[in-house]
């Protein structure tokens, strides 16, 4: 086995629940993300034509873009867990890929590393989600246009379905294999020597010139040594307050997505020639569809939560490290609390305001596919 | 073996430019025992991960047996310094995830060579850690550490070692332990080595000390 691939097992090995927990992520998001498109697909397929002048098309083209808008949304969402999750290793990689440089690996072996991660974890974890998530929205999607009695009964030739799969695999890997790989390979020597130095010294720029603002002097002393501190452990701070605004973001956004759509029926009320027993109808039509996206969404929260949870728990351990330093200049237990507490106060802030960007862009993609 | 020209490197900060190395020149011949001493800050790392490919000069050139490292494509360069160069810094020498063992054999499996089970064993007795080969690096030592290091720069039979501080955190027992390792490989194999130090013992077993002075050379003295 190359030395390579025994690094790349031996820290899966060491860190279980971390990897177990990013293989979930990517495993749920791929299955949902597939079993949308394949919901759509299934539902374009099958649809009865002589239907179609009938406001019934309108209702599931809106159901569609909806459902188109709210899979966009999953894959930016997992894009950036996958981010993050690669950002926690950020400082272990870089330290690797500087031993790596230092004894002679070449380019090519040291792109190897993310390479391996994506043969052992990510690709992995997307397969086993693309294959049963497509069955449920095929599954999903003929029950819905039984409901609705716009089923054809011929179904396509498999190879339709084979050709969807096939875009949703490509597709599906490409964005995992992007996401993966972009950062390692924007890797520079500088950032070698960074890692071998034991020091961070882009935040320390930042830091330095915030502190000549005069601002940033008024403040209190607490409030100005946790500041520096979310100043100098950047990346990890963003991390950490991106995991949970997305973590909180997949119950809004499915909340959002029935909101919009239970609101269509409105139309389908109003309508005499619809044909079908409206509300009712509907409602039973996207019960299913709704009790699978509420599984999904809350199994991606939770798992979002946990590793959140699981970055702030690492984080405090390191704050308590360096907490000995304002001991030994006399602050004492209450002064490092208050720090922590401004801590965690820009924490939660932080993943408000993204949340609430989030939120109000969604709501919007929502509208625009409704109204029109 | 070791031609440098008029090496420049500048690093920009807030407050304006600093120059970490200054027209730098220098000639080290083979079999050389350097150490290059200076205060903090006069550039002694600089000059190290520039001759090691680390880092890139503003100008000047670094010749490594008449082979400009500077200008050499990521390839290659990484060639040669697997074959020719090996290196030891202060800290994060070694993979965590690799044991002893694998450390010291990875520039050779990286090569895709054969590993020599004979030489492993005698250089691990050299460096006095036979029978820990499968530790990882956690249940070492600062000290056995850097005789990894060590013991993985003597097993990829390098002709020019590069040396940063690799006794900065150690005591003086096993510091003394470093240099008598360092000298060895210097008169039995025949080694150049360059050695970045601040310890006044250490730069004592060198044949060649070298000061700097805010990234120049203000003194160069033969023993
Ligand atoms: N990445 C960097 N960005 C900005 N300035 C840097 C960087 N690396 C080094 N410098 C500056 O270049 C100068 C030389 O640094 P260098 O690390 O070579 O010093 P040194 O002689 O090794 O010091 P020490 O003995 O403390 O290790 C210093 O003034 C340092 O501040
Ligand atoms: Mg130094």
């Amino acid at each position: 086995m190359s030395p390579i691939r025994k690094i790349a097992l031996r820290r899966i090995k060491q860190a279980p629940i971390k990897h177990l927990l990013l293989f979930a992520a990517i495993l749920v998001s791929m299955m949902l993300i597939s079993m949308l498109v394949f919901f759509s697909a299934e539902t374009i397929l099958r649809q009865n034509l002589a239907e179609k002048e009938l406001p019934l098309s309108s209702f599931l083209q809106t159901v569609r873009l909806c459902i188109t808008v709210a899979a966009g949304f999953l894959v930016l969402c997992s894009a950036i867990m996958i981010r993050i999750h690669i950002g926690l290793n950020r400082k272990q990689n870089e330290q690797l890929l500087a031993v790596l440089t230092s004894v002679g690996a070449s380019p090519a072996q040291k792109k190897a590393f993310p390479f391996t991660q994506l043969q052992l974890i990510y690709a992995p974890a997307a397969l086993c989600g693309i294959l049963p998530g497509s069955l449920l929205g095929v599954t999903l999607g003929r029950r819905f246009l039984g409901t609705l009695g716009a089923l054809i009964s011929p179904a396509p030739s498999a190879l339709l379905y084979l050709g969807v799969l096939l875009a949703q695999v490509i597709v599906g890997v490409g964005i995992t294999a992007l996401c993966c790989l972009l950062p390692q390979i924007t890797f520079t020597p500088r950032s070698v020597i960074s890692a071998l130095k034991r020091q961070n010294p882009r935040a320390a720029v930042t830091s330095h010139s915030y502190r000549q603002s005069n601002t940033f002097k008024q403040k209190s002393l607490l409030r100005r040594l946790a500041q520096k501190s979310v100043d100098y452990s950047a990346p990890t701070y963003h991390t950490i307050s991106l995991s949970f605004s997305i973590s909180a973001f997949y119950p809004i956004l499915m909340l959002l997505m029935m909101w919009h759509l239970l609101h269509v029926k409105v139309v389908l009320d109003a309508n005499p020639f619809d044909g079908i027993e409206t509300t009712g109808a509907v409602v039973s039509a996207v019960s299913h569809l709704f009790l699978c996206l509420g599984i999904f969404f809350l199994l991606l929260t939770l798992i979002g939560l946990a590793s959140a949870w699981l970055m702030v728990r690492l984080q405090y351990a390191n704050r308590r490290a360096a907490g000995k330093t304002y001991f030994s200049i006399g602050m004492d237990n209450a002064d490092f609390r208050r720090v922590m507490r401004h801590e965690l106060q820009t924490l939660i802030l932080r993943s408000a305001i993204v949340l609430l960007i989030g939120t109000m862009i969604a709501n919007t993609a929502f509208l625009m596919c409704v109204g029109g | 073996m070791l031609h440098i020209q008029n090496l420049r490197k500048t690093y920009p900060t807030t407050d304006g430019e600093i120059v970490a190395l200054d027209n730098l020149s220098l000639v080290v011949n083979r079999g050389d025992f350097v150490a290059v001493v200076g205060r903090s800050g006069s550039g002694k790392t600089t000059l190290l991960n520039m001759i090691g490919g680390l880092d890139t000069p503003d100008s000047g050139s670094v010749m490594v047996d008449g082979i400009d490292m500077v200008r050499l494509p990521p390839k290659r360069a990484a060639l040669l310094r697997r074959k020719t160069i090996g290196v030891i810094y202060q800290f994060y020498n070694l993979i965590p995830e690799l044991t002893l063992r694998e450390n010291i054999t990875l520039p050779t499996e990286l090569d895709g060579r054969e590993i020599d089970e004979e030489r492993l064993d005698h250089i691990l007795s050299v460096v006095g850690l036979k029978g820990r080969e499968g530790a990882y690096p956690d249940a070492l030592s600062g000290g056995q550490q850097q005789r990894v290091a060590i013991a993985r720069a003597l097993f990829g039979q390098p002709s020019l070692l590069l040396a940063d501080e690799p006794t900065g955190n150690l005591d003086a027992e096993n510091s003394r332990e470093i240099m008598r390792l360092l000298t060895m490989m210097n008169q039995t194999y025949g080694i150049t080595v360059l050695m970045v130090t601040h310890s006044e013992e250490a730069a004592a077993s060198a044949g060649r000390i070298i000061t700097m002075a805010d990234g120049r050379i203000i003194d160069d003295r033969r023993r």
